[in-house]
């Protein structure tokens, strides 16, 4: 729909060559409308965001309040100390083979991993390592299996243990 | 023989080049080497360059330019022959006396006749803003909204070049389009260009998205002269998260208020908001898709192209295009600072929760690169101070700033 503006409510009609005085007011009653209107969008999101905190804190709120029937309790979620912990080969392999299989999309194919990982390796293996456990591990050490037909083994049982055995 | 070969040599094209053509040839080139060697805006200039060599081509059956009697081009005309047909009798009355009805049998034109009437009729840039707000993310700036006063500050350049340019003879309507290029919003510059002065589009477009180009090399000098060390080290609060409503919010408060304050910008800000809006509520994938890739190209594609056909040689060699390019630097320049000054105003109200001024100048809209300096500039003095989100607010707000610039010119000027 075209609105009509009624002459009274254009803000200023400039000559082609204004003198400095007149330019000068121009500008700054423009400059105020920019300010008005994006000084008037800040306010209101204000308002909407403090509305919407508000009633997040209660969310939050009723959500951390105990309940009279503890029948159904909420598992805690305590931070992993992994830091000591040696990774078990079948859990580095799937990181390697996930974040590969991530960053080729598929068209990568995992042929084997050093014995000493290179740094490529490693990278992905931190990499990996902090997506997975949001950065609250740190790796110490990466050691390699001794053998190849340790991961073969590990490769079997993964997929062993991931099917129901009749 | 020989004569029959030199009566075709004269309807060749050869005929009909003068010296301004191959001027323009070279200025195409360089624009061209910018934009293919130096990676600045290729996809605007390559278009625009390519768009400037063809106009410079003794074409046909692309592009009708006639010179109008005070000396200017007008590019982009099409002939339609017709002819009138009476009124059905019992149809008349005094309400349609003065309506006469014509039956077009031809209508004859070149191809970008046809196709510059996207920007003669303001269809190209509104389209595009459908794409820039189904591309971006208004996020950074709802968690943040005083943001919006570094945005709305660093649209001074916009004011302060308007009156430089009209100390240098331009009229108020040419001097407000030229302002324009410190808001660093391409499609805005040309909306308002050729609403107020058509004449200057082509310069006023080159400069503004070359300048955008240059916004790593223009901003970075300003934003050091203007801060401290300590400013520039200021860690900012991370952003809180925020909510797919507000942000549908959002969209519907920025339309509403931005079109009851300023009309003239409503094809602007509609289409803008029409575009986020639709990428928030996450339920119309393929139109956003469409927003984001197929439509925006298409019309970046057209409009870089027309505004190049724009360029003839006749009227781009004039001291008005030097004087709209150095004027462009002078309006770029002072929206960064006015950006940058802002944010350290702020800080001197607000102490508490100091904003780091590097991301004053992101408040000029050259959406992202401009955050980008501000990110860059920020970790050469701290390494892991990440400014790149919290630019993004000013960024955006810059996009709606300089809308609503435009909508006060248009308002006052172009009626």
């Amino acid at each position: 729909m075209t609105a009509i503006i009624p002459d009274h409510l254009v803000l200023a009609v400039l000559p082609e060559y204004p003198p400095v005085a007149e330019s000068i007011a121009y500008q700054l009653s423009g400059l105020l409308v920019v300010l008005l209107a994006l000084g008037g969008i800040w306010l209101m999101l204000e308002t909407i965001g403090a509305l919407f905190r508000r009633s997040d804190g209660e969310a939050k709120s009723r959500a951390a309040a105990p309940t009279d029937s503890p029948s159904v309790v909420e598992p805690r979620i305590e931070p992993v100390d992994v830091a000591n912990e040696p990774i078990s080969p079948s859990l580095t392999h799937a990181l390697i083979a996930g974040t590969v299989h991530a960053a080729f999309q598929g068209r990568a194919r995992i042929m084997g991993v050093a014995a000493v990982p290179s740094p490529e390796v490693q990278a992905i293996i931190a990499a990996a390592v902090h997506s997975i456990f949001d950065g609250r591990a740190r790796i110490v050490a990466v050691k390699p299996l001794n053998t190849d037909t340790s991961w073969a083994r590990e490769g079997r049982r993964d997929i062993f243990v991931s099917h129901r055995v009749r | 023989m020989p004569s029959g070969f030199i009566e075709y040599l004269q309807t060749t094209g050869f005929a009909l080049l003068t010296w301004k053509m191959l001027v323009m040839w070279a200025v195409a080139g360089v624009l061209l080497w910018l934009a293919i060697r130096k990676g600045f805006e290729p996809l605007l200039l390559v278009p625009i360059a390519f768009g400037a060599l063809v106009a410079n081509l003794p074409t046909r059956g692309v592009l009708t330019a006639d010179l109008r009697p005070d000396g200017l081009y007008e590019t982009a005309t099409f002939t339609v022959e017709g002819h009138l047909v009476e009124a059905p009798a019992g149809e008349g009355g005094d309400e349609v006396s003065n309506v006469q009805r014509m039956r077009v049998t031809r209508v004859e034109g070149g191809l970008f006749d046809f196709i510059s009437q996207g920007i003669k009729l303001e269809l190209f840039p509104p389209l595009i803003f459908l794409g820039v707000g189904a591309l971006t993310d208004f996020g950074p700036l709802i968690a943040m909204p005083r943001t919006l006063l570094l945005g709305a500050a660093a649209q001074l350049g916009l004011f302060i070049t308007f009156m430089g340019a009209n100390l240098l003879g331009f009229t108020a309507k040419q001097s407000a389009s030229i302002g324009i290029i410190g808001g660093a919003d391409g499609p805005t510059a040309i909306f308002l260009s050729n609403k107020l002065a058509p004449e200057l589009l082509g310069a006023i477009a080159v400069a503004a998205y070359s300048y955008m180009s240059l916004v790593p090399l223009i901003q970075p000098p300003i934003m050091r002269l203007l801060t401290t060390k300590k400013e520039r080290v200021i860690r900012m609060k991370r952003l809180r998260p925020v909510s797919k409503l507000e942000k549908l919010i959002f969209a519907l408060v920025v339309m509403i208020v931005c079109v009851l304050l300023v009309p003239d910008a409503s094809a602007l800000i509609v289409m803008l908001m029409l575009g986020n809006f639709l990428r928030e509520c996450a339920v119309t994938e393929r139109l956003v898709k469409a927003s984001q890739n197929e439509i925006i190209n298409v019309l970046t594609l057209f409009l870089g192209t027309s505004v190049g056909l724009t360029m003839h040689g006749e009227s781009f060699l004039a001291p008005e295009t030097i004087k709209i390019i150095l004027l462009g630097v002078v309006a770029f320049g002072f929206s960064t600072a006015g950006g940058v000054l802002c944010a350290k105003l702020m800080n001197v109200c607000s102490p508490r929760n100091p904003i780091n001024p590097l991301i004053g100048s992101a408040g000029v809209s050259a959406v992202p690169m401009a955050a980008r300096v501000s990110q860059v500039e920020g970790q050469r003095y701290d390494k892991n101070n990440h400014l790149l989100m919290h630019a993004m607010g000013p960024n955006v707000a810059g996009v709606i700033g300089t809308a609503v610039a435009a909508g006060y010119f248009i308002a006052t000027l172009g009626h």
